[in-house]
Order: C-alpha cells, then sequence, then structure tokens
C-alpha cells in the first residue's frame, strides 16, 4: 500500500523550519558558544582587512602585475627610508614595513593597494611581543592537553568561572584589535592560550593572534607557529579553513616554496569549495610552473592571488 | 546503513506543542527586537546574542539544502557570516526570518554549485551520531525530521531545492522561481516529480522496515 498524499503532506508540513527541531544535528551550548565566537572572529579579521584596504572591487591580474611593479618600487623607497631612520629594521622584512602595501588576511580575496594613513601602525615591535616559543606545544587535542607557561595554569577540570574569564580576555583582544592596536591584541590573544589554553576561547584566539602576527605584524614565523599549533590541535576545527590557508601565506612570506605548494594542496583538498580555492589552484599553477620561485615576498603583497 | 532499512513511519509527528513553538518561534519578540536592532547597529553583544538564537535555524535550512552533516556545518559558517555582515544592511522592512533564510538559500546553493563533491556525499549514519556524539535525547520530531531529511539526501537536487523552497520555507511558486532563476512552470514540474520521488522513497523505507 502507497503512502496516502494527506500522509505525505503532513510529512512535508512537520518539515516547516524553525529555531530547533532538526533536521540539523543538535548542537550543546559551549558547542554554539564556540562557533559563534569563530563566527566574530572571521567576521573581525574581515573587518580588520577592510580597515587598512578599502576595496574597490577584484582588480585584475594584469592590472595586480602593473601595480606590483609600482608598489615595489614604493616599498623599496619607504624601506630605504626608515632604515635610515631607526635602528630596528633587522626584525622585519624589508616589504613588510612599506605603508602602500596592504596587509593580506585569509579572508580578503585581492587587496587593492592604497595609500595608508600616516597613523597606520604598522610599525609595531615585534620583539616587544611574547616568545611564541615559550607557548606550550601541540602534541595532543587542545582539550587534554596542560599548558606549560609562566603563567599558572588552569586547574583541571576547567570551571565555569575559568571559562568566563577566557571569554572576557578573548573580548577584550577582539576589542583591541578593533581599536587597530595590533600589538596589544595580539599579546591578549596569547593571554588566553597561556592561561586558558584547554578552553574553547584558545582555538580562536590561536587563529586570531596568527592572523595578526603575519598580517600585522609582519612575523611570519609566530604566524606559522600558531597556525600550525591550530591545526594540530583541531585539524578539522571550525577555522582550520582559515589557519592551513594562513599557513600556506606564512610559508610564502617566509620563501619556503616547496613547504607552501604542500599547504595549497592540502587547503585545495580538504576545502575545495573554500573562497580561496581559486587563488589557491591559481598560486598551485605559478609554482609548479617554476613562476613562484621568482616572486619574492615583496611583489607577493603586492599582486598575490591569493589574497 | 540506508533509509531503505530503517521502518519509516508514515505517520507524521504531531506534538501539540509544535504548532505553538512553531508560533513562538516565529514572532518576533521585544528582546529578539532589540538583538536584531542593536546588531544591525554594530552592539557585538547583541549580534551575539542574536545568533545565539539565530544559529539552530540556519544549521537547519542548511541541512535541509545539503546532503551530509559536515558540508553542512561548513555552509552554515558562511552563511552565518554573510547574514553577519549584511546586518547593517537590514532596514527591517520584511520580515527579519525571511531575510535570513533567503541569504542562508543563496549562499547555501551558491557553496553547493562551487563544490560538486558535496552533492555527492550523504551521511548515512546522521542519526546514530546525533544520538551517540551530542549525547542529547532526541525527540520525536528531531528524529522525524532526520529520517525526512535523508529521504531528501536521496532526491535529485534540483527536486530537494523546490521541496525544501515550497514546503519548508512555505515560498510561492513566483517567488522559488525568482530565487532559483527558472521559469515557474518549470518549478511546479519539479515539485510535481519531487513528490512522486519522495512518496516512492518512502513506500521503499516502509518495505524496508517490514523486511
Amino acid at each position: 500500500m502507497s503512502i496516502r498524499d494527506a500522509d505525505l503532506d503532513a510529512l512535508l508540513e512537520d518539515a516547516k523550519l524553525d529555531d530547533e527541531g532538526g533536521p540539523a544535528l543538535p548542537l550543546d551550548e559551549a558547542a554554539r558558544s564556540r562557533e559563534i565566537e569563530a563566527l566574530f572572529a572571521r567576521r573581525d579579521a574581515l573587518l580588520e582587512a577592510r580597515s587598512l584596504v578599502p576595496r574597490e572591487g577584484r582588480l585584475r591580474r594584469s592590472q595586480h602585475v602593473a601595480l606590483g611593479g609600482l608598489l615595489l618600487g614604493a616599498a623599496l623607497l619607504t624601506v630605504f627610508a626608515r632604515q635610515s631612520t631607526t635602528s630596528q629594521s633587522g626584525a622585519r622584512r624589508s616589504v613588510e614595513g612599506s605603508p602602500t602595501v596592504a596587509a593580506a588576511d585569509p579572508h580578503q580575496e585581492r587587496p587593492t593597494p592604497v595609500a595608508t594613513p600616516a597613523s597606520e601602525p604598522r610599525s609595531v615591535d615585534v620583539a616587544s611581543l611574547p616568545s611564541l616559543p615559550s607557548l606550550p606545544p601541540v602534541t595532543a587535542p587542545l582539550a587534554e592537553r596542560a599548558t606549560a607557561s609562566s603563567s599558572p595554569p588552569p586547574a583541571s577540570p576547567r570551571t565555569n568561572a575559568e571559562e568566563e574569564e577566557a571569554e572576557d580576555l578573548l573580548r577584550t583582544a577582539n576589542r583591541l584589535r578593533a581599536d587597530k592596536q595590533w600589538s596589544e591584541a595580539t599579546r591578549t590573544y596569547e593571554k588566553v592560550l597561556e592561561r586558558y589554553g584547554r578552553s574553547g576561547q584558545a582555538y580562536p584566539a590561536m587563529v586570531s593572534a596568527a592572523s595578526l602576527r603575519l598580517n600585522r605584524l609582519s612575523d611570519p614565523a609566530g604566524a606559522l607557529r600558531l597556525y600550525e599549533r591550530a591545526l594540530a590541535a583541531r585539524p578539522t576545527g571550525t577555522l582550520a579553513e582559515e589557519a592551513l590557508f594562513g599557513q600556506a601565506r606564512a610559508y610564502r612570506d617566509l620563501g619556503r616554496t616547496d613547504d607552501e605548494r604542500s599547504a595549497l594542496r592540502r587547503f585545495i583538498s580538504n576545502h575545495p569549495s573554500s573562497w580561496h580555492a581559486d587563488d589557491a589552484r591559481q598560486r598551485l599553477q605559478e609554482l609548479e610552473r617554476g613562476r613562484g620561485h621568482e616572486t619574492g615576498a615583496a611583489d607577493n603583497r603586492a599582486e598575490s592571488p591569493t589574497r | 546503513m540506508t533509509v531503505t532499512n530503517q521502518a519509516f513511519s508514515i505517520t507524521p509527528y504531531r506534538a501539540p506543542t509544535s504548532d505553538v513553538a512553531r508560533v513562538a518561534s516565529a514572532t518576533i519578540d521585544a528582546d529578539y527586537e532589540a538583538q536584531i536592532r542593536g546588531a544591525a547597529l554594530g552592539d557585538r553583544a547583541l549580534a551575539e546574542a542574536l545568533f545565539h538564537r539565530l544559529l539552530p535555524r540556519i544549521r537547519n535550512l542548511v541541512r535541509y539544502l545539503t546532503n551530509g552533516d559536515h558540508e553542512a556545518q561548513d555552509i552554515t559558517q558562511e552563511a552565518a557570516l554573510a547574514i553577519l555582515q549584511g546586518l547593517p544592511g537590514y532596514r527591517g522592512d520584511g520580515p527579519f526570518h525571511g531575510w535570513v533564510d533567503r541569504i542562508v538559500v543563496r549562499v547555501t546553493l551558491l557553496r553547493r554549485r562551487r563544490s560538486r563533491t558535496l552533492a555527492a556525499r550523504s551521511d548515512a549514519t546522521d542519526v546514530e551520531e546525533a544520538q551517540s556524539t551530542v549525547g542529547l535525547e532526541l525527540d520525536e520530531r528531531y528524529a522525524a525530521r532526520r529520517r525526512l531529511v535523508l529521504l531528501f539526501d536521496r532526491l535529485p537536487l534540483e527536486q530537494r531545492d523546490v521541496l525544501v523552497l515550497h514546503h519548508v520555507l512555505d515560498m510561492t511558486v513566483g517567488e522559488i522561481a525568482d530565487q532559483l532563476g527558472i521559469p515557474g512552470e518549470t518549478v511546479r514540474t519539479r515539485l510535481r516529480r519531487a513528490k512522486v520521488r519522495l512518496r516512492a522513497l518512502v513506500d521503499e523505507g516502509r518495505e524496508g522496515g517490514r523486511s
């Protein structure tokens, strides 16, 4: 006997969308909070990128190339000027000092390079930040790791109070980032890791700190360590897409072409429908044609197809 | 495990409170309105509170339109981000949930098109996973929807889309035609075919359940 029309209609009637009741897998409160934290972290990263670079739409590749040449020249002039006034240039790669080149962000498609206001805090002293290697290495899932740092690690098991403190600290870091206090924001994100490494806030803090180190503090090595931690802690976490893409970009900035190629392949394989997948494929093709070796970190920032 | 091995109850779940819950969920209370307004103006705390409410709805709609939970998870994040970014542009001149749902549908269809692999997979063990990994009691309504969405997973995507837009979101044929960019007659044809196919799947499930 076949199902009656009325029964089929009633089945479909029960499918009407509401706020709870499925069919998505249930999400408990803690997981929902983590999702939302990750959502706002992604949004903040986008805002951060756009606050630096007002976009007027994607540039064509040929425009990138032309602008890249101009910007490279401008960058070299700027670096020359900066080197004459500061003795701290050793900590930074020359192109990263360029105020005319947009800092990249994993969410940003293709930045339009524009002049940055003089007040733009690009000259962050990376050396003043806490040393990343002192942070505990990731050898096990984040939730099972004990933190080892100069700050006292949280008691086990973690309490609601600790979760709340971690949330507060993360909010503080988000606020600092919104205020463009990149260095202080990075420090605060990393405090979340040091003090509340087992909390649900540690993961978004890790990726946010990595993004700031890469995009704002010209510290791709520090960013890479954080991205690697995030990927080791949660290989398929909600921010894995950002972490993997960021890792590839950090490799690129460090000139580690083979590692970049591997990271791009992993990214395309794991996130084939990502907004960045086409750019990643394009960059991979470049690398495989051998062109990637010819482009230095300088013009990477100016005409990166992966940004 | 597939749906055909599962006894599929043809009796729809009719919880006495479901309509009340539905009405309540569709009603924008004062708190909710404040959250929407505040979020649109950039108040982060209100935006977070708003998304606490919205996230299950977004997840549910994405899952209705997507084969499998894993890809639904990815798309949910994209859809939620699109809503968050679009909030400053929400002017309140239409139902908020309608605005949210349209964004979710748009992002989901776009993402699905961008990834052919998304359409090819279906999580056959979803119900078991839900019971075992989340540790929440599954109520009857939830279980019925899970079974239904597992049937949706076996529909051709174009039929699934019109079925979801029409029956889950209550969109008219004209609205669906606009949303999908296809003629109204095509929408009607797909709806008819979708129901025929769905009926066959339900029958198949019942037979499988008996044997």
